[in-house]
């Protein structure tokens, strides 16, 4: 590459010599490298925690009922409650047997939703008893 | 001691550790002695049907005009907020579709947004690796411009996700593709607690949703690249209480489920899972078998308020609702009429968990409710 040329009254710049890397240690490399493996064996001390905790742990059975009972313990606006209206028909069906199914067919439909209904349940229970 | 010997101690490190996940992975397999479904058919339960007309669209929410990313419902009164790839934050009443507020945000590449718990106040993160706070009692410019009335600066990485701590309108929690999570005081601006991080225990790839116990506000679940979610308590940044193992790819999505001692998860395995909090159990997995296709990935999942339904959005578009009891897909509202023609990114369930809203990249937002 030629050398950079000035006009006459500037001196040229000698040519640029690109110098090796100093012979110096890489300390900003080898402290992450120690941090790295500092985290690894914290991890190893929690992994080992772990190990020793899950002796005695109550096996999932025991969530899985939790799960259960939370679920069907608590109204949800979003799960249709025409299905209360399915099944008190099949109750009244269990309840007044089968030769009442055709009458209980022609039941209007909002007098069952009647039944379903909290204010009416003492009703629907008498009802049934007295059959 | 010389680089090389670190090497060697750090390639020692990793396989002890392996080889204790492994020991852990065996041990916890023991205790699973049954999943939910299992359990409740075990019970005699049986799934929840819905007619084809139970669950309806009852609002479409147009506006925005690119992809929306994010949504969130106030905890009171019916209004949501939603971010958008067209760079705006719109605040809709839920009820009427109206727009409230349409505010243009400084930085266009928006992921997250977040309404404050008493409703004046909307948050939102992305790109700029910021999370922006405005006050909606601040009027906007003509263009839609508004102040923003605090700026949390301090992460290294595109902000994912927000959300504000429940009942308190000064503490929010963000996640972040620098691999952390952190609690910001919004009246000062500064990071009250980073979780995770370089040099500390946690996650090691990108966080990209958060969510935070409804019951016990001090406890979060986080969700990341690095296939995991984490547990974590507010009081104690330095680790999380415990890693949840078992999906095969990115957790996109997490969230509590309503009783406050399990959580779920979506990932781009194409399932979702139930975790126990106080055990670290995997209760149970939510998987639908696609065949030879590539199973689609999950984007966003939502619990009903009663926890037996489980709401997921998926990448191709369908919109599952899985009994959470007996692990059956009940319905998908991606093949309901006037359903989203496009990607389900986003979805949540209003306060009192009457009505479901879908944000998608058809850029509409869609609630959904029982037909009465």
């Amino acid at each position: 590459m030629a050398g950079l040329r000035g006009n006459g009254s500037v001196p040229s710049l000698p040519p640029p010599r690109p110098k090796s890397p100093p012979q110096y240690p890489d300390l900003y490399g080898k402290r992450r490298e120690l941090a790295k493996v500092q985290m690894l064996e914290r991890e190893i001390g929690f992994l080992e925690e772990e190990l020793k905790s899950i002796e005695g742990l109550q096996p999932a059975s025991r969530s899985c009922k939790e799960v259960a009972d939370f679920v069907t313990g608590n109204a949800d606006p979003l799960i249709p409650t025409t299905k209360k209206i399915r099944r008190s028909r099949r109750f009244l069906e269990m309840a007044l047997g089968k030769k009442t199914l055709s009458f209980s067919s022609k039941i209007d439909a909002n007098f069952i939703q009647s039944l379903c209904s909290d204010k009416n349940e003492k009703f629907t229970a008498v009802l049934l008893k007295n059959v | 001691m010389s680089v090389a010997e670190l090497k060697e101690r750090h390639m020692a490190a990793t396989e002890t550790v392996n080889s204790l996940r492994d020991r852990l992975r065996q041990q916890r397999l023991l205790l699973l002695d049954t999943d939910v479904a299992g359990y409740a058919r075990s019970q005699g339960k049986t799934p929840v049907t819905f007619g084809p007309t139970d669950l309806v669209c009852c609002r479409t929410l147009q506006g925005h005009t690119g992809k929306v990313h994010s949504l969130d419902w106030t905890p009171e009164r019916n209004r949501i907020v939603s971010a958008s790839q067209d760079g705006r934050l719109i605040v809709w009443n839920a009820l009427t579709s109206q727009k409230t507020h349409a505010i243009k945000l400084p930085c266009a590449w928006v992921m997250t947004c977040a309404f404050s718990p008493n409703g004046q106040s909307v948050a939102c993160g992305g790109l700029d690796s910021m999370c922006s706070i405005f006050n909606l009692n601040t009027q906007t410019d003509n263009d839609g411009s508004m102040p923003v009335s605090r700026m949390l600066s301090g992460h290294k990485g595109y902000v994912s996700s927000c959300q504000y701590v429940p009942d308190e309108d000064t503490h929010l929690i963000t996640a972040s593709g620098d691999h952390t999570c952190v609690l910001w005081d919004i009246t000062t601006g500064l990071r009250t607690s980073v979780f995770g991080g370089e040099f500390q225990s946690g996650h090691t790839s990108d966080v990209v949703s958060v969510s935070i116990n409804g019951s016990n506000s001090r406890m979060f679940v986080s969700g990341s690249c690095d296939s995991t979610a984490r547990l974590w308590d507010t009081r104690v940044a330095s680790r999380a209480v415990r890693t949840f193992h078992g999906h095969e790819g990115d957790v996109n999505t997490v969230k509590f489920f309503p009783d406050g001692n399990r959580f779920g998860t979506g990932s781009d395995d194409g399932t979702c899972r139930l975790f126990d909090i106080r055990t670290g159990h995997q209760l149970q997995v939510y998987n639908q078998p696609h065949g030879d296709n590539e199973a689609p990935h999950v984007t966003s999942i939502a619990f009903s308020i009663s926890g037996r339904l489980l709401f997921a959005g998926y990448t191709n578009g369908d919109c599952y609702v899985w009994d959470t009891l007996l692990a059956q897909v009940v319905l998908d509202l991606g093949s309901l009429q006037n359903s989203h023609d496009g990607r389900i990114s986003c979805l949540g369930l209003s306060a009192d968990g009457s009505a479901l809203c879908t944000g998608s990249w058809d850029t509409n937002l869609k609630t959904t409710s029982v037909d009465k």
